[in-house]
């Protein structure tokens, strides 16, 4: 909770300036779009907002089944790797956004490339995540565990899995903020919900601040998911503190 | 005297080594039930990999190891090996890190894994040998010695015949040192387990065997070739005898002449 408010201080104070120097006409005060978001946020701005965050949930989702059984056998099975880290590193800095054309046609206008796009932003970056974190298990704690009769499952289960999903958070983390860009980008068009949706409308019909309230919301949303995932992240590496 | 095959581990005329070069060869042993055989060798003389060949851990390149007179499998739940760093888990707890290897071993034998009958089987035990009071810590929080008596609980409670010890006690402070040799004695004097110990100290060797072996190369022999194993009864007569006994104080010079002796030409 301090957290936010000192976060919200970096952030109105400057607005407050702002919107006083270029008139707030274009750049609204906070608290007028204080008082817009309130009113639209539990008709309007929640739909839409549950819209994208269902979005981003599902490609991280989707991203994560592929990139961490494809990660973790590209980490300990060195032929594994051999054959699939060329593509994985021709692919990784190829901007995903270029792809969406190729989305659309091959899986339609609807949701599934929305996803579908946001999935392939993040799952290059969790699968290198998992693949460098499998590689780098101290064979010293694979020899302890095959002192008390571990078999490979048990190597995955025992030491290999919580040396990873540090790593896999962090790169959520990472990559969740290139993701959220993204959707932003992937609700403009074929689609009546999602902030993005909300704020290119909201804009168009020069609703400006309607259209802030949508920006506030979005902002909400990622430092919801950033606060969550550093939650889970902390307790995950609790062990290491 | 019976021959080494009758013991509960032996082997006869054993090497190994890595990639394709013996790190030490000839090596015949066989310790009986309730046995301690400490061996005493300089660094980097092959007694991690003679105790990983005794775990099945390691392929030997030559004999086989008998437990109970049938060949040792990997990961053989009739053996518990203390790895020389301790082998524990940073991630999980003391308790964790106590019943993980119950937890393995039961799904290998396919049963059930009683989780909480483990949990209180090792409370007891961690209880029993000073850990008391620290189950939910992580090892991160653990001095060395409570690491290594950690260690020690999470190989005893797998009851294994044979009890593998890679210088358990090399890491510690003297003080620490000699508090975990004496909780060593009385545990190997409870269970009555067939144990070998690796060290690269004479004057625990002494302290803690029945019979005390030299792993070292022969001498005259060119450097880089495989050690060899000499078996000695304990010269003191018996394992624990007291630190300030004028009688382990000979002991430990014979052994050290003996020693002097063993490698160099
Ligand atoms: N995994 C390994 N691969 C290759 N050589 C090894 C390996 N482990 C140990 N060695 C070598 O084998 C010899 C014996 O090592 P080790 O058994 O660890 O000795 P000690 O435990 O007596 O210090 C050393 O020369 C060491 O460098
Ligand atoms: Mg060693």
């Amino acid at each position: 909770m301090r957290r936010l408010i000192v976060g919200l201080c970096w952030v109105v104070i400057p607005w407050y300036l702002l919107s006083l120097f270029v008139g707030s006409r274009v750049l609204p005060f906070p608290h007028a779009v204080a008082i817009r978001f309130a009113e639209l946020a539990p008709s309007v701005l929640l739909r839409h907002a549950a819209a994208s965050v269902l979005r981003v949930l599902a490609a991280l989702l989707a991203a994560s089944a592929v990139a961490v059984p494809l990660g973790l056998a590209m980490g300990r099975i060195p032929a594994f790797d051999r054959l699939l880290a060329p593509a994985a590193y021709l692919l990784y800095p190829v901007p995903k956004i270029a792809l969406l054309p190729i989305l659309l046609l091959v899986l339609g206008t609807g949701d599934v490339s929305r996803v579908g796009l946001l999935g392939l932003v993040l799952v290059f970056q969790l699968l290198l995540a998992v693949r460098d974190g499998a590689r780098a298990v101290d064979a010293h704690y694979l020899l302890s565990l095959d002192s008390l009769g571990a078999t490979r499952t048990d190597h995955l289960r025992y030491c290999v899995w919580p040396l990873v999903l540090p790593r896999l958070l962090t790169a959520m983390r990472i990559g969740g903020a290139t993701a959220l860009a993204v959707l932003f980008f992937a609700e403009t068009f074929f689609t009546r919900y999602g902030l993005g949706y909300f704020i290119m409308d909201s804009w168009m019909k020069l609703a400006y601040l309607d259209m802030y309230a949508g920006i506030v919301a979005m902002s909400l949303v990622g430092f919801v998911m950033f606060v969550t995932i550093d939650r889970v992240e902390q307790h995950v590496g609790r062990w290491q503190g | 005297m019976p021959g080494v095959t009758d013991r509960v581990i032996a082997c006869r005329d054993c090497a190994a080594g890595y990639a394709g070069r013996d790190v030490f060869t000839g090596v015949t042993l066989g310790v009986a039930g309730a046995e301690t055989i400490a061996i005493v060798g300089p660094s980097g003389c092959g007694k991690s990999t003679l105790l990983l060949t005794l775990a099945g851990l390691h392929r030997s390149s030559r004999g086989t190891v008998l437990v109970d007179g049938t060949p040792l499998e990997s990961g053989d739940p009739r053996i518990g090996l203390v790895l020389q760093q301790y082998g524990l888990f940073p991630w999980f707890t003391v308790l964790r890190n106590a019943t993980l290897g119950l937890a393995i071993r039961a799904k290998r034998s396919g049963r059930r894994f009683d989780a909480a009958g483990a949990a209180d089987i090792a409370r007891a035990l961690l209880e029993q040998l000073g850990l008391g009071g620290k189950e939910s810590d992580y090892p991160r929080r653990l001095s060395g010695g409570e690491q290594q008596r950690l260690a020690l609980c999470r190989t005893l409670l797998l009851e294994p015949e044979v009890l593998l010890l890679d210088e358990p006690f090399s890491a510690l402070d003297a003080l620490t040192r000699e508090e975990l040799q004496d909780l060593l004695l009385t545990v190997l004097a409870e269970r009555r387990v067939a144990a070998v110990l690796v060290t690269h100290s004479i004057d625990e060797a002494v302290y803690l065997g029945d019979r005390v072996g030299i792993l070292a190369q022969n001498p005259g022999t060119a450097a880089g070739e495989p050690a060899r194993l000499l078996l000695e009864a304990n010269p003191a007569g018996r394992r624990g005898v007291g630190r300030t006994d004028p009688l382990h104080h000979q002991a430990c010079a014979w052994m050290r002449r003996r020693f002097a002796e063993a490698v160099r030409a």
